[in-house]
């Protein structure tokens, strides 16, 4: 007899899979066919891996991370009418995560030890040089307090500019440019290159 | 400008175009230091947080499950085209079936089909009792 396993897909396909689900046990009004699917496909495929980052260095957990990104993805289909310019789409994507970021923290909350080792891609493939050293600058990085750190990737995951980290993070520019100044001033003060101004 | 203004402005963002910074950096050393460092510094972060391990596709997850010993994989419809990426000796070392509704998945991860069941509303039995209550007489 034969074993048969259905699969979680954690990737765009795992996004597409729910879809199919939703279709069959909703008779959703929001299926309106393959321009909706088209536009949706095309988003995933663009926009999964930063929104997958994001949500990782988020949520400091992979599986967390897995899951964050597939319930952003299922409530970018079930609302994606309310998207009106795709120009917007990866902020409106990193919101809807930040958003589900918080409503886990209400659920639930793990013990978040498993950053360490399985961040950061080391498979032997590929290695990146740092001028720095890779260890202190993961542990300073993760160590930064959220209100710095959150800003701090979306400038460098998301390439957002200060207006529009502004926006997804509901504060004025001036703030995020604050924060943002007194990130790399804690990063660069772990590194000694910095004098003490980083609560100036 | 003085130095706390152009670490505020390098810091806030290391690739600024803003002449201003610019032209002050290209004016004075320790302010062209400062800006390179800082440069150094977030092409070391941008590098670390974008070096992520993102999840595997279909191919990775069937390679996986081959390994695993399964037999049988259920797929999206959708992912069918992605099976051209698939080796040989995966796609032959085990069925892989693509499924496009929750239903087929069901029928074909369950041993026996799901027969529907009569369902009576609790509440309706309930009201029914209620009902019958009233035609009752004690004496």
């Amino acid at each position: 007899m034969h074993e048969i396993r259905a699969f979680r897909i954690n990737s765009p396909s795992t996004c597409l899979f729910f879809i199919s689900v939703c279709k069959v046990m909703s008779d959703s009004p929001v299926i309106h066919g393959s321009n909706k699917k088209q536009r949706y496909e095309s988003l995933v495929a663009a926009l999964y891996q930063d929104v997958f980052r994001y949500a990782f260095w988020l949520c400091k957990n992979k599986p967390l991370a897995e899951d964050l990104v597939q319930e952003t993805f299922l409530r970018a289909w079930r609302s994606l009418e309310s998207l009106q310019n795709d120009k917007a789409a990866k902020a409106w994507l990193f919101t809807i995560l930040r958003r589900e970021n918080a409503r886990l923290y209400e659920r639930y909350r793990p013990e978040l030890v498993d950053i360490e080792g399985q961040s950061i891609s080391d498979a032997g493939e590929y290695e990146p040089d740092y001028k720095m050293d890779r260890e202190l600058l993961h542990d300073a990085i993760n160590r930064l307090d959220s209100d710095y750190r959150e800003p701090l990737l979306l400038q460098v995951i998301g390439g957002f500019s200060g207006k529009e980290i502004a926006g997804i993070l509901d504060l004025n520019n001036n703030t995020v440019m604050t924060r943002l100044f007194r990130a790399r001033s804690k990063l660069k003060h772990e590194f000694g290159l910095d004098p003490d101004i980083a609560d100036e | 400008m003085d130095e706390i203004e152009f670490r505020k402005r390098v810091y806030a963002n290391p690739q600024t175009p803003d002449q201003e910074v610019l032209d002050a950096a290209g004016n004075n050393p320790d302010y062209q230091k400062i800006l390179d460092q800082t440069q150094e510094l977030d092409t070391d972060v941008t590098t670390m947080v974008n070096n992520v391990e993102v999840p595997a596709g279909l191919k990775e997850k069937l390679l996986a499950a081959l390994r695993g010993g399964i037999k049988t994989v259920l797929i999206p419809k959708d992912n069918e085209k992605d099976l051209d990426d698939i080796p040989d000796n995966v796609k032959r070392g085990m069925e892989i079936i693509p499924v496009s509704s929750l239903d087929e998945v069901l029928e074909k991860a369950l041993v026996n089909p799901l027969v529907p069941i009569e369902w009576i509303d609790p509440a309706d039995i309930a009201a029914g009792e209620k009902g019958s209550d009233h035609g009752v007489v004690t004496h």
